[in-house]
C-alpha cells in the first residue's frame, strides 16, 4: 500500500505537469494561426497524432532503456553524451527522422483516399524537418533528465514518461506548425 | 558492445515504430473522418486532443515501463495470473487517470475561456473529460499488459517494442473515446 500512494504521488504531481504541458500544446494547436494553417494545408491535421505519439514513443523509449540501465547499474548516473546515452540519443534522432517521413507518406495514401488535394513531397518534407527539430530539441534533454531524477532518488518510470510527452508535445507542434509555414 | 546494442534498438524499434506510425495515421483519420471544419467549430476539443493523448501516453509508457523492470527482476512472470505488484500498478494507474481527468478538464476549460476558444459550458466539458479520461485509461491497461507480455514471451526488449506500440494504440484509443464520451454528452 506504501508503494502504491508513493507511485500515485510521484506520477500524479508529474500528470499535472504533462497535463500543463498538454493544456499549452492544444492551445497552440487551437491557434487561430494553426487553425488556418489546419483549413489550408489538406493532410496536417491527420498528421497530428501521429506526430504527438511519436515523442512518447521514441523519447520515453529511450527514457525507458536509460532507467533500466541505471537501475541494474549498466549505465552510471553521471550526465555525459558518451558511450550508451550518446548511443540512444543517435537512435532517437535516426528513428524520429524515418518514422516522420513515413507518417507524411501514409497520410498522403489516406488523404487520396478521402478524396482530399493533398502533395506528398509536402507532407513528406513536414514530416521529416518537424521530426528533425523536436528530436535535436528533446532528446538531450530526456537524457539528462532522466539521470538527475535518478541521482534525487525518484523512480525514472514513474515520471519520465509524463515529462518527456509533455515537453515533447509542446515541441512537436511548434516544430509541426514552423516546418507547414516553411513549406507553404 | 554499443554497436551491438545500437544494432539492436534499431533492428527491433524500426518495425514496433511502422507499426506505431500506421496507428497513429489511423488515429488521424478518425479525426479527419469528423470533418476538419467540425473540429474548428468547436477548438476546444482541438485544444484538448494533446492533453488526453498524454494522459494515455502517459498511462501506457508509466505501465509498460513497470511491468518491463517488473519482469526483469523476476518480480512477476508474464502469465495472465493474479499479481499483487501487477493489481497495484493498475489500481494506481486508473486512480491517476481519474484524478487527472478531472485537472485536465478544468484547467483546458479556463484556459480556453481566457483565449476565446471556449464555446461550451463548463459541466459538460467536465463530464467528456472524465468519461474518455475513464474509458481510455481502463482500456489502456488491457492494451499495455497484453502487449508487454507478449513482446517478453517473444524474448523482445520490451523498451524497444512495449512503449511504441501501447503508446499508438493509446492515441487511437485516445480519439476514439474521446468522440464515444462526446456522443455520450451529447456534443456530436
Amino acid at each position: 500500500m506504501t508503494q502504491l500512494r508513493k507511485m500515485i504521488k510521484e506520477s500524479f504531481f508529474s500528470e499535472v505537469l504533462s497535463i500543463s504541458g498538454g493544456t499549452l500544446a492544444g492551445l497552440f494547436l487551437a491557434s487561430s494561426a494553426m487553425r488556418h494553417l489546419l483549413e489550408n494545408f489538406p493532410g496536417l491535421l491527420i498528421m497530428i497524432p501521429g506526430f504527438l505519439g511519436l515523442r512518447g514513443n521514441i523519447l520515453g523509449a529511450v527514457s525507458a532503456r536509460i532507467g533500466t540501465g541505471l537501475h541494474t547499474g549498466l549505465i552510471e548516473p553521471k550526465i555525459t553524451l558518451k558511450g550508451d546515452t550518446a548511443m540512444n540519443l543517435v537512435a532517437s534522432l535516426l528513428l524520429s527522422m524515418f518514422v516522420n517521413t513515413l507518417i507524411g507518406v501514409l497520410t498522403y495514401f489516406v488523404s487520396v483516399f478521402l478524396g482530399m488535394d493533398a502533395v506528398l513531397w509536402k507532407l513528406i518534407v513536414v514530416g521529416a524537418l518537424s521530426g528533425a527539430l523536436a528530436s535535436v530539441i528533446v532528446g538531450p534533454f530526456t537524457i539528462m533528465l532522466t539521470i538527475l531524477v535518478f541521482r534525487r532518488g525518484i523512480d525514472p518510470d514513474s515520471v519520465m514518461g509524463p515529462l518527456v510527452t509533455s515537453v515533447g508535445d509542446i515541441t512537436a507542434v511548434i516544430c509541426l506548425f514552423l516546418a507547414a509555414i516553411m513549406v507553404g | 558492445m554499443q554497436t551491438e546494442a545500437f544494432k539492436r534498438i534499431m533492428k527491433e524499434s524500426v518495425p514496433a515504430l511502422i507499426v506505431a506510425a500506421s496507428i497513429g495515421t489511423v488515429a488521424g483519420t478518425a479525426m479527419q473522418l469528423r470533418g476538419t471544419e467540425a473540429w474548428l467549430a468547436i477548438p476546444i476539443f482541438l485544444m484538448v486532443v494533446p492533453s488526453i493523448s498524454e494522459l494515455g501516453n502517459d498511462a501506457a509508457t508509466i505501465l509498460s515501463s513497470r511491468i518491463t523492470t517488473l519482469l526483469a527482476l523476476g518480480v512477476i512472470k508474464p502469465k495472465l495470473e493474479r499479481s499483487e505488484a501487477l493489481e497495484s500498478n493498475i489500481i494506481a494507474i486508473v486512480t491517476i487517470g481519474v484524478l487527472s481527468s478531472f485537472y485536465m478538464g478544468i484547467i483546458n476549460f479556463v484556459v480556453a475561456d481566457k483565449a476565446g476558444l471556449g464555446t461550451t459550458r463548463m459541466l459538460p466539458f467536465l463530464a467528456t473529460c472524465v468519461i474518455a479520461v475513464t474509458l481510455l485509461t481502463l482500456l489502456v491497461c488491457v492494451v499495455a499488459v497484453a502487449v508487454a507480455f507478449l513482446t517478453w514471451r517473444k524474448g523482445l526488449d520490451p523498451d524497444n517494442v512495449t512503449i511504441p506500440i501501447s503508446t499508438s494504440i493509446s492515441d487511437l484509443l485516445a480519439i476514439f473515446s474521446l468522440l464515444i464520451a462526446m456522443r455520450i454528452v451529447g456534443f456530436i
